[in-house]
């Protein structure tokens, strides 16, 4: 059965169709809660909360075939309110002062493969949350400007905005974690598999 | 002078992008959802209808009456003893089926038994209309497992409006006895056999991005308090609800935001029990 049929399915209460659903979206949504928020844990969290809503309200979608936008809206501001909720959003130019606090080290780094998996993912989350949400949705999920425009409420114009800031500091950062990569490994205690 | 985004064509940098992407995507590719994601998933949906089940019982048929006309919307639920949670599914036009009391025979005959109701009240309320709703009790994976109509008597007094909601209990419901006697109520009134229950609930409607407040978080521990997603802005109502049961047919009387008191409703209940033909 297509989506759009398992959609039509659910909002008529087919419990089952949830279910499909749920089968085909868990992995990404975890992986882009992931990305986002920078915890495990924490994306586990926002991924129960963001199926919870999306079964309760299924009936506020209007148009079957934009489940998959309305299911990563849900995504992002569930992530954005619990970024608020948790106090974890820091200012960019005190990121640094977050890695000390935690030791570098996040639940994520231990699923991490590489040095460099991990130097991209601490690029990324030193990113704004509004940089990083364009950055997951642009690199990781490949949806075109006007999608991610559709899924965050913002002008495309705003979203390549975002975009051309968060790939100058993305690069930024890289470099400096490039340059102090064997102090990183070092201070978190991890070594590359 | 400060270079607009696009100042920089995506194709300057699209070796870089195609890279970055590729490492974004490998990074988590490894990531699975556990198993436990799943049940917790569903007991947090389960706990969320529970929660919702003394509201939607009493007071969801607003939402239903203001639906779009055929609408299937959820309006409850309702425990079976060893054989988990099942939901009332309900869905009728916004249209009301009949204008005239003296339709109450035919609605009767609409939905294949007898009730009990007045045309008027002793505080006022008088009768305006009926709707006749299709209903079913659905289990855990949405299969229907019994169906039957309600009525919906609609009075008004000029200011104010209450509905007489009224169905049969089903199958289940009767195996496992009266479903209200285990409900929490503020008031309730002997009449004859009958014991009508009353009880006031605050509901708050919210968005489905609504962050809890340590004020609503405090309230939900309050079974008079109700906490319900769906709604595009934050509403709050006052819920006013009188409950009873009479040989297998289960009674309510519900209004929102009214100025009469819980005592003066289960009045009306005791008259609807004595007079009632």
């Amino acid at each position: 059965m297509d989506e759009i049929k398992l959609v039509c399915c659910m909002k008529a209460g087919d419990r089952q169709a949830f279910d499909r659903l749920y089968e085909a979206y868990k992995d990404t949504l975890l992986r882009m809660a992931c990305l986002v928020s920078g915890s495990m844990d924490d994306a586990e969290d926002i991924v129960q909360e963001t199926f919870v809503k999306c079964y309760l309200n299924i009936g506020s979608l209007r148009e079957p075939a934009g489940f998959r936008s309305w299911l990563y809206q849900i995504l992002y501001r569930t992530a954005y309110a619990y970024a608020k909720k948790k106090k974890r959003e820091i200012p960019d130019e005190h990121a640094g002062i977050q890695a000390d606090d935690t030791n570098g080290i996040t639940s994520l780094d231990y699923v991490l493969q590489s040095e460099t998996q991990r130097m991209v993912h601490s690029a990324v989350h030193s990113l704004q949350f509004k940089q990083r949400a364009v950055v997951v949705l642009f690199y990781y999920n490949d949806l075109p400007v006007k999608e991610i425009a559709r899924i965050l409420g913002i002008t495309e114009g705003t979203v390549k905005s975002r975009l051309f800031t968060a790939r100058k500091k993305l690069g930024e950062r890289l470099k400096q974690l490039a340059e102090g990569g064997g102090e990183y490994e070092k201070k978190s205690g991890i070594c590359s598999l | 002078m400060k270079k607009s985004p696009e100042s920089v064509p995506y194709k300057d940098i699209k070796t870089e992008d195609m890279e970055i992407r590729q490492i974004l995507q490998d990074s988590v590719a490894y990531i699975e959802a556990p198993d436990h994601m799943k049940r917790r998933i569903d007991c947090r949906i389960t706990e969320i209808l529970e929660k919702e089940k003394t509201m939607k019982k009493g007071f969801g048929w607003k939402k239903v009456a203001i639906g779009v006309a055929a609408a299937c919307l959820m309006v409850g639920t309702v425990c079976i003893a060893g054989s988990g949670i099942r939901y009332l599914m309900g869905h009728s036009s916004a249209i009301p089926t009949y204008t005239d009391y003296s339709d109450m025979e035919q609605a009767q005959a609409d939905v294949g038994y007898q009730v009990k109701a007045v045309e008027t009240f002793d505080n006022g309320f008088a009768f305006k209309d009926i709707t006749i709703s299709d209903q079913s009790l659905v289990n855990e994976t949405g299969q229907k497992e019994e169906s039957q109509k309600g009525i919906h008597i609609s009075y008004e007094n000029g200011k104010e409006t209450v509905v007489l909601y009224i169905r049969q209990l089903y199958q289940q419901e009767i195996a496992e006895g009266n479903p209200l006697e285990d409900a929490v109520m503020d008031d309730t009134l002997q009449i004859g056999e009958v014991l009508a229950g009353f009880r006031q609930i605050t509901n708050k409607f919210v968005p489905p991005d609504y962050e809890l407040t340590e004020e609503d978080e405090k309230n939900m521990e309050s079974p008079n308090f109700n906490l319900a997603y769906g709604t595009e802005e934050v509403e709050m109502d006052t819920g006013y609800s009188v409950l009873w049961v009479e040989n297998n047919i289960l009674y309510e009387l519900y209004g929102t935001d009214l100025s009469i008191s819980g005592s003066d409703m289960l009045h009306m209940a005791e008259e609807l029990i004595q007079n009632g033909n």
